[in-house]
């Protein structure tokens, strides 16, 4: 292997693990921190790129405008369906999981009635730049800066705020924060904000290259929640490891065949063997039976095993 | 789940009357939708066991529904062309799903799998298979004349593999020895032995999780379901329990995907899809969670409302003479229309959960327990003289109602 | 044990009116394709309607919404036929929702249309096809690429039977320099790298992309298709490879991927179809005024799938008004006949032995105002693959599809 593809293998892995972290951060942090899987992240996320797709088509405004707006749009919308729905379910994980499912349909049928079924473009003006033989597109850097700044402002802000000290004393313990005087439904409800704007702000940044659509969330909820599951429990090393170990299979499984498997004679050469590996498909398949694998012998999770361990 | 268990067999009884008198009384296409419906009744229905009888939400019934039909398929095409009938089919439909239930279930709850992680596992297993079945679609997929046809789903190929869609899916055939010719479970305008044997199915699937919820295995479940660590501390192994409640409901829900397939001779990876997967889960917290009729009536409300939303076109033409305001809340409602189904499905997910815990048919249930016998007399007699008339009317081509 | 339901004489034989049925997906993620198609749908009833009908009856248009849901196209079809009593049925968009009804179509003797570009092969007597297959698309292209590009080519199709069998036809195709058969004197095209079988929900064509680069292809043809798949342009545009590796397409603008796309996108795009708005003659002009007028939008685009629907409609009421009658078997004689008239697509023609439609084709490359220039036309390109295998006349009972060795 040349050493120009060796650096793009490597460009590719760093967007796999890039595209994971910013489905899968939000998620985790309402998962990790508040026990709930919310089902309508994806929805989230969707809102997020139309958010962006009205600001730039409709109001005008230039495409970074749009992308700050994002998240805190949907952060809003996330607050409103907290206190709505989501408040009278507390205690209840399965119920919450199938209310949540509920407002991401009506999530997807209202877009869709707004917005039309039809899949629409942002166009983005970024160059390219150059990998031996190949060229590689500058937007995909900067994506992986966004979902790094991100996460590094989670960090912060739950390590060093007044705000994160609240909140990581109401995950611990509700009733002693309680106590102690912090007002721990507003600390959910901001919780729950802050993971829907994450998913906002994944959508706004992704939305020029996956183009905008009503159900595109489902597209990306699946793969969020295996790298929720199979982070488990502590969010930003949970979802870093899991996003680094799973999207360093996607993207291997996905560009190289690990062997081949031989066909009835009648189809013509070149493509007449089915090689196992080296397609999408099959790193779709390998993120899922590995989670599944995974879980069995790890059923904490990654970050969960090495929280036994200390 | 046990107090009313009384009343709901007694509806099931109620329900049944009219059901069994519907080919007579109604068009083909009826008896048609109302199998389909008691097919998804089934599957929802194996939903409830599990998750009403020991609190575990399996998002994967469908999983097991879609395995039991491409199994059903795969040994049905090739027997019809061989021997003229499917006994093997059916078993080996069962087969099918049972295994991997059995192995799922394996992984599930002996490795210890918490509740919600368990959801996502189940949901993750549908996914894999949806891709799977998808990407099934070249020549090398097929077994005998069995093509799986990847997203077009499964059809027998002909003589050659040129020949990729000869014949279909074969309805449940029999042919035992002393019979002159296979006898084929139809729904059409000559015959509705198929929708009779789609209706024992679901009575005979019903009468077996009525018992098995009464029996040992169900009360231990019921009893995992309330508090699984002092059901564990009297000394129950509650892996098993649960395993072996998972494993008959996959069954069941495999049962129903064969009689799917044999149903509308087609299956394709869309029963592994996200969008069925949603339905089936509709269906049983609607119906009601606690309840195994529940499911039936869930998926027959929501089949027939989601039916007849696809059937109603509101103002499709709007004329260009009208005002503005006048022309764009027309638009408006013809979107919401045109997006009903799914606002619809999401609607009864968040008002159920939030309002209506237990779903539809338990308040109705205790209504009929309270009022038994003035029941029988009331209802029979109108049931009787509707079904009556519409069967005299059809032969007449004249109804009234 | 079986109730005689039957009533002796469908409702059409009887009433003012005749029932027809529609199975389109008005919602769901396939409308991209079934809106456009029932517009084209409803124009087309409308105008035979407004003509005064068919032997002195009104159509009367049934259509059920399918939602994008397989399950609901066999449901609807039974409900066109035993309740609803249909003279016929138009509709379906995937193959496989085409493939999911027609056992419905087979099993009760139904007449049924079905209006789209597809993968070739269907061979039923039942069945009628007024959308194009691959020969008819390829041809021109292969020929085209050929002289235009080079020989080597890159192919990346969407992972499901409309892919895999496309590519078949292709392979075919390219190597022979432009026909199902060697070409003599052509240029004889080769494939560089492999085919690449993408799934309908990958969003994220990176690998791809890189692989591209690797192979160095003269030419890239696409076989995508859905909306996921319309992020492939934008990203091979984004890599920079636009203007080094021209694209040609089967599948391309016919969810009006052209219009959802930036021109400097996917400008120079070649594709070939029947039907482009941009297409003309005096039956077009006709038929945009007036489905514009009917969409109450000046700038409605009626697009392949629109167009084809329209004329499948039309098909059927020729074939019914030259056999005098609605019942099956007299509307097939009558299809069977060879029926031809010039439609707003230019001249077409129904093949009796394959049940399939013969074209004008259009070769054209995307513009830069989200339109296309038209560069070159085909006509009389008949469905080779399809024709040279299946032929319902002398061996009329067949209810099957084929696909190449």
């Amino acid at each position: 292997m040349s050493l120009d593809t060796v650096g793009i293998v490597a460009l590719e892995i760093l967007n796999s693990v890039t595209i994971l972290v910013l489905l899968a951060l939000g998620l985790a942090l309402i998962f990790g921190m508040m026990r709930i899987v919310n089902l309508a992240q994806g929805e989230f996320f969707t809102a997020g790129a139309f958010t962006v797709l009205t600001a730039v088509r409709y109001a005008h405004l230039p495409l970074w405008a749009g992308m700050l707006l994002a998240p805190f749009v949907v952060a809003a919308l996330g607050i409103a369906i907290e206190r709505l729905i989501i408040r009278r379910l507390y205690g209840r994980p399965l119920d919450v999981m199938l209310a949540t499912w509920g407002v991401s349909l009506l999530l997807i049928g209202l877009i869709t009635v707004i917005f039309g079924a039809v899949t629409q473009g942002i166009p983005f003006a970024l160059g390219n730049f150059r990998v031996g033989r190949y060229s590689y597109p500058e937007y995909r850097i900067v994506m992986t800066s966004v979902a790094a700044g991100l996460m590094l402002g989670v960090y912060l802000l739950f390590r060093y705020t007044a705000f994160g000290r609240r909140a990581r004393a109401t995950i611990a313990n509700p009733e002693m924060a309680s106590a102690a005087g912090i007002n721990t439904p507003r600390m959910f409800m901001l919780t729950f904000g802050l993971g829907a704007g994450l998913a906002g702000a994944a959508g706004a940044i992704m939305a020029p290259i996956v183009g905008v659509v009503p159900t595109m969330g489902v597209l990306y909820i699946a793969r969020a929640f295996i790298t929720v599951v199979v982070g488990g429990p502590i969010v930003l090393l949970g979802t870093l490891s899991s996003a680094s170990v799973l999207g360093v299979i996607e993207a291997l499984i996905s560009r190289f065949s690990l062997f081949k498997i031989g066909t009835a004679g009648h189809c013509a050469p070149p493509p007449c063997e089915i090689s196992i590996g080296g397609s999408a498909f099959f790193g779709q398949i390998a993120l899922l039976l590995f989670a599944i694998v995974l879980l069995r012998l790890l059923p904490q999770g990654l970050s969960g095993f090495w929280r036994q361990r200390e | 789940m046990k107090r009313l268990s009384s009343a709901e067999t007694l509806a099931a009884l109620l329900l049944l009357l009219p059901l069994l008198a519907v080919p007579w009384a109604f068009k083909p296409y009826t008896a048609n939708v109302l199998a389909v419906y008691m097919i998804y009744g089934i599957l929802a229905m194996s939903l409830s066991l599990i998750w009403g009888g020991a609190g575990i939400m399996s998002f994967g019934q469908t999983a097991f529904f879609g395995i039991g039909a491409y199994a059903y398929g795969a040994i049905g095409l090739n027997l019809i062309n061989a021997a003229h009938q499917t006994h093997l089919a059916l078993l080996g439909g069962l087969l099918a799903a049972t295994l991997l239930a059995a192995v799922v279930g394996y992984f599930i709850f002996y490795g210890r799998i918490s509740d919600v992680y368990a959801s996502i596992i189940t949901m993750a297993l549908t996914l894999v298979l949806f891709a799977f079945f998808v990407s099934t679609g070249g020549d090398e997929w097929v077994i005998g004349v069995a093509r799986f046809g990847g997203f077009n789903g499964m059809f027998g190929q002909g003589e050659s593999s040129q020949n990729i869609a000869n014949y279909q899916i074969p309805p449940v055939t029999i042919w035992l020895p002393g019979m002159s010719e296979p006898f084929e479970f139809k729904i059409n305008r000559e015959s509705a032995a198929g929708y009779f044997l789609v209706l024992a199915v679901s009575v005979g699937m019903y009468a077996l999780a009525r018992w098995l919820l009464a029996s040992r295995l169900g009360r231990v479940a019921m009893g995992i379901r309330e508090n699984e660590a002092r059901v564990a501390s009297l000394g129950y192994d509650t892996r098993f329990y649960k395993f072996a409640l998972f494993t008959i409901s996959g069954a069941i829900a495999g049962l129903a995907g064969m009689l799917f397939a044999a149903w509308g001779r087609f299956v394709n990876p869309d029963r592994f899809g996200l969008g069925f997967a949603a339905s089936t889960v509709v269906y049983v917290l609607l119906g009601g969670r606690t309840t195994l009729l529940g499911g039936f009536v869930g998926a027959a409300i929501i089949g027939y409302l989601t039916s007849y939303l696809g059937e109603i076109v509101p103002f499709s033409t709007i004329p260009s003479d009208t005002a503005p305001w006048m022309a764009a809340l027309m638009e408006a409602s013809r979107r919401i229309v045109r997006e009903a189904p799914l606002l619809v499905q999401g609607a009864v997910l968040v008002g159920v959960v939030l309002m209506l815990e237990d779903g539809i048919t338990p308040p109705l249930f205790r209504l009929l327990k309270r009022h038994v016998r003035w029941g029988w007399w009331v209802l029979l007699p109108l049931v009787i003289f509707y079904f009556g008339h519409r069967a005299a009317c059809q032969q007449a081509d004249l109804c009234l109602f | 044990m079986a109730p005689a339901l039957l009533r002796a004489r469908p409702a059409w034989a009887q009433g003012k009116t005749v029932p027809v049925g529609s199975l389109l997906d008005k919602t769901g993620g396939i409308n991209i394709y079934g809106l456009p198609a029932i517009a084209g749908t409803e124009y087309a009833v409308a105008e035979i309607n407004a003509k005064g009908g068919l032997l002195g009856k009104k159509l009367e248009l049934i259509q059920y919404d399918t939602q994008s849901d397989i399950a609901n196209f066999p449901k609807f079809a039974k409900k066109l036929i035993l309740e609803d009593q249909v003279a016929v049925i138009h509709g379906g968009i995937t193959s496989a929702s085409r493939e999911s009804f027609r056992p419905v179509i087979d099993e009760y003797k139904q007449l049924y249309f079905y209006n789209i570009i597809y993968e070739g092969g269907v061979c039923d007597k039942y069945v009628f096809v007024t959308g194009e297959t691959p020969t008819q698309q390829m041809g021109p292209l292969s020929k085209y690429a050929l002289k235009k590009y080079g020989t080597k080519a890159y192919t990346v199709a969407a992972d499901y039977n409309f892919g895999h069998i496309s590519w078949k036809w292709w392979d075919i195709f390219w190597r022979n320099g432009g026909g199902l058969t060697p070409v003599s004197g052509a240029k004889k095209g080769q494939h560089v790298g492999k085919v690449e079988f993408i799934p309908l929900d990958v969003t994220d064509f990176n690998a791809t992309i890189n692989r591209i680069q690797e192979a160095k292809p003269d030419v890239l043809m696409s076989f995508l298709v859905g909306g996921a798949h319309i992020n492939f342009y934008r990203q091979f545009a984004a890599a920079g490879l636009k203007e080094k590796i021209p694209i040609i397409s089967t599948t391309f603008g016919f969810g009006n991927e052209h219009i959802v796309l930036d021109a400097k996108e996917v400008e120079g795009l070649v594709a070939c179809y029947p039907y482009f708005d941009e297409v003309d003659n005096a039956e077009n002009r006709v038929f945009k005024a007036g489905m514009k007028k009917k969409m109450n939008n000046p700038n409605y685009y009626i697009g392949d799938a629109g167009a084809e629907s329209y004329n499948g409609w039309h098909f059927w009421a020729k074939a019914v008004q030259k056999a005098g009658s609605f019942e099956r078997e007299a509307v097939t004689k009558a299809l069977e006949s060879g029926i031809e008239w010039d439609s707003p697509m230019g001249h077409v023609k129904m093949d009796p032995a394959s049940h399939h439609t013969i074209f004008t084709m259009h070769l054209a490359a995307v513009n830069k105002n989200h339109g296309w220039n038209m560069l070159e036309s085909f006509p009389n390109v008949p469905p080779t693959e399809t024709m040279q295998l299946c032929d319902l006349i002398k061996n009329p009972n067949q209810h099957t599809q084929y696909q190449p060795k």
